[in-house]
Parts: C-alpha cells; sequence; structure tokens
C-alpha cells in the first residue's frame, strides 16, 4: 500500500532521542543557578520588547521546544514495519479521537482555570494533540498485537 | 459482513501469516479481517479471493445489519 506524508520506520527511534534529549534538557534547566547554555550575546531582534537588559538572548528554551516538537511529529507520523490499509484506518481514528480529548481537555480548562495557569495550559495544549494521538496509537497497536497473540493460544 | 476466510484458508492449508505475506499486510489485519473486527477495501477483499481462485461474493458475504 502507498503511503503519503509518512516518515520511514526509523524516524520513530529518532523521535525518541530527540524527544527524550528536549525533555532532558528542559529538566537540566529548571534546576538551581545559572544554567543558560545557548546565549546570544549582542541580539538585536526587531521589534522584541521581551530582550533582557544587557541585550542577550537566551535560547534554551527554543531548542527545548523544537527538540520536543520535532521529536513528537516523527514518533507520531512515522510507518509501522508493515503499513497497510488497516493501521492506516487505525492512525486517522486515532488523530480524530486525539482532537476531541484534546478540545475537550481545553473545554473543561476555560472554566476552571484562571490566569496564568490557563496560559501555560495554552502552551502545554500545542503539544498535547500529538502526546494524545500517539497514546492512542500505540495502545492501538498494542490491544492489536494482544489480541492476535490471545487467538494464537 | 461475514467472511469464509478461515475456511478457504483451511482448504487451501495455509496460515494467516502466509495469507497476509501473499496480499500484502499484516498478520494483524488477516485476523481482524477474519474475526469480523475490520471490513477490508474493495482492492484488499479482491485480493484474498485472488488467493483463494475465486469470486469475491464467495468470500465476503453481506450481513442483516449491513
Amino acid at each position: 500500500m502507498k503511503t503519503r506524508f509518512l516518515f520511514p520506520l526509523g524516524a520513530r527511534y529518532i523521535g525518541i532521542i530527540l524527544l527524550v534529549a528536549g525533555l532532558l534538557f528542559n529538566f537540566y534547566s529548571r534546576g538551581q543557578g545559572n544554567r543558560e547554555i545557548f546565549v546570544w550575546q549582542h541580539f538585536h531582534a526587531a521589534g522584541q520588547s521581551t530582550l533582557r537588559g544587557d541585550g542577550s538572548e537566551c535560547f534554551d528554551d527554543e531548542i527545548q521546544l523544537s527538540l520536543v516538537l520535532i521529536g513528537l511529529i516523527f514518533i507520531a507520523s512515522s510507518k509501522e514495519k508493515i503499513e497497510d490499509e488497516h493501521i492506516s484506518s487505525l492512525r486517522l481514528e486515532s488523530l480524530q479521537w486525539a482532537m476531541y480529548v484534546n478540545y475537550a481537555v481545553f473545554f473543561i480548562l476555560i472554566y476552571t482555570c484562571y490566569g496564568l495557569s490557563f496560559l501555560a495550559y495554552s502552551f502545554y495544549n500545542v503539544l498535547t494533540l500529538l502526546v494524545f494521538f500517539i497514546v492512542r496509537f500505540r495502545w492501538k497497536i498494542y490491544s492489536l498485537n494482544r489480541s492476535l497473540k490471545a487467538d494464537a493460544a | 459482513m461475514k467472511n469464509t476466510i478461515r475456511i478457504e484458508r483451511a482448504i487451501k492449508n495455509i496460515t494467516q501469516g502466509e495469507l497476509a505475506e501473499l496480499i500484502g499486510v499484516s498478520r494483524q489485519t488477516i485476523n481482524t479481517i477474519e474475526s469480523n473486527r475490520y471490513v477490508p477495501s474493495t482492492v484488499l477483499a479482491l485480493k484474498i479471493a485472488r488467493v483463494f481462485s475465486k469470486p469475491v461474493e464467495e468470500i465476503f458475504i453481506l450481513d442483516d445489519e449491513d
């Protein structure tokens, strides 16, 4: 079966490495003390008002978000070992399910979460669609393999 | 939709894995089709019928619910 818009199987493993790297980097940055690594001195961004007083800009958070995002996209959009129409239908179904769950959570938060915490979740909401999709799709593949083993037994 | 894949496989004496390999899908897919948990596309149904050298209607039969 011809598939479009999917990365090869190996992309999943690259994705896992990027995701873990991004999360570890983020975990490191949250620690005590000055833990900035990628700092651009004399950074002059046009129209930016959030630059620090000394004109430098720390790119750690940009790099972390990029690693996590690319990692999640690679994991979510890599081919299975045998990519057939059943897998495709599971993929689409999982994506739809993830969309509903993602916005259901967001909808609940509109009424239960205010101020900065709402803003913080809105930021994570960019990534949760992919996370929900990956969890649901992997679970479906896992159940499929388990049912096959149960039938064989 | 019901199907007679299990019977046809027994006649031809091939496993789910062998049938899967012949038509280029995973064993899981054959397993879910056989147990009526997944309805295959026309292309896949025709490929399965071709393996058993039978018309597709002899392998896939419409149910009352369809």
